[in-house]
């Protein structure tokens, strides 16, 4: 995990080490605070409450990316608007209504597009 | 399951709600291998997918205008590429609306390929037939068609589901490939067995070379949830 100063803070949740790197070169290129989690127990140690943005992706080892999904908004009933769940799993997993869906296999434009719509729904953009 | 004396319309009842039963495991069955392959695409092709896309955007940022186009519009190709591997979503896990489950069921199992072309009038709203209820249907319209064309998708189809309190009744008209059903004993033979095996009626219409199966699905009650197992405490 790693967390560069700079712009809004970002949390990456992929167990996909590759992924997580790709997504927050990419993120981290923009301007934002990426960190990088491996699951939904390193997502919660870092904080995941505290973050502008939640990328989660819904298939983890482990625990699946919904339940933290679902501790995100018991903790806090706003949280929904800071998270984009990432998945390939068409229909997988139930989730809370309206909490946007990045459908892998996603570009970099699609990535930043969802960053910044959740950052505009969610407040002004600090940046 | 054996009949026996007065007990053999109940038996005979039962015997259908036992093979009925069957269906319903096939159908879940055939579900369960779809959700495995979606899985798989998940965690293999559609995580390289994304990783090579994003790798040519990080490329993409350091070239030249007219190269980064070329990139980006090779992007958008392998993005389009990829979404149209991905598989169908779950019948099962589409909505609620029973509707739309049996025609996404109907769609994706049955029309292009088990028939060339199925016509379908599904009148489900009032009395909306449980997700088990059209397992068991999805199941007897892919083995009727398959039994009366086994090789090959038969030409044509009509089907027509009307829910009811009691169940849902179908009514499956097809007109088949090949020669006609009743020259071919042993293709009628597998088609009336597996008729009297789901509980269906069959009948011929030998002026237009169809035939038609009808068939009651009753009401399976639901069967009690079982108790959720305790989530585990750390990650695994």
């Amino acid at each position: 995990m790693n967390a560069p100063t700079g712009g809004p803070r970002v949390l990456v949740v992929d167990d996909n080490e590759m992924l997580r790197e790709l997504v927050e070169r990419i993120l981290v290129t923009e301007g934002f605070q990426v960190t990088a989690a491996n699951s939904v127990g390193e997502a919660l140690a870092a904080g995941a409450v505290d973050f502008d943005v939640v990328l989660v992706d819904l298939r983890l080892g482990g625990r699946p990316g919904s339940d933290l999904v679902t501790e995100l908004c018991r903790a806090d009933p706003t949280a929904s608007r800071r998270i984009v769940v990432l998945t390939g799993a068409w229909g997988a997993e139930p989730l809370p209504a309206g909490i946007p869906v990045l459908a892998k296999p996603f570009t970099a434009d699609g990535l930043l597009a969802a960053v910044h719509a959740v950052l505009r729904h969610a407040g002004p953009d600090p940046r | 399951m054996t009949a026996l004396g007065g007990d053999a319309p109940r038996a005979a009842e039962e015997t259908v709600a036992d093979v009925h039963a069957l269906l319903r495991m096939m159908v879940f069955l055939q579900d369960r291998g779809q959700r495995v392959a979606a899985d798989r695409m998940h965690d293999g092709p559609m995580q390289d997918f994304t990783a090579i896309l994003l790798e040519l955007a990080t490329i993409r940022r350091q070239l030249p205008a007219a190269l980064s186009e070329r990139i980006s519009s090779i992007e958008d190709r392998l993005r389009t590429t990829s979404l149209g591997l991905q598989p169908p979503p779950n019948v099962f896990r589409i909505s609620h609306d029973a509707r739309q489950s049996l025609a996404a069921g109907l769609s994706q199992r049955v029309d292009g390929l088990l028939v060339d072309q199925l016509e379908t009038d599904l009148r489900v709203e009032t009395h909306p037939p449980t997700l088990t209820e059209i397992a068991v249907s999805l199941a007897a319209v892919q083995l009727l068609l398959a039994a009366s064309s086994p090789h090959r998708p038969a030409e044509q189809a009509w089907l027509t589901a009307e829910s009811r309190p009691d169940g849902l009744d179908l009514r499956l008209r097809v007109r088949p490939r090949g020669p006609r059903l009743e020259t071919d004993p042993t293709r009628s033979g597998l088609l009336r067995s597996l008729a009297d095996l789901i509980g269906a009626r069959l009948a011929h219409d030998p002026a237009d070379s169809t035939w038609s199966a009808t068939l009651h699905v009753s009401r399976i009650p639901r069967p009690p949830r079982p108790p959720r197992p305790p989530r585990p405490a750390a990650d695994g």
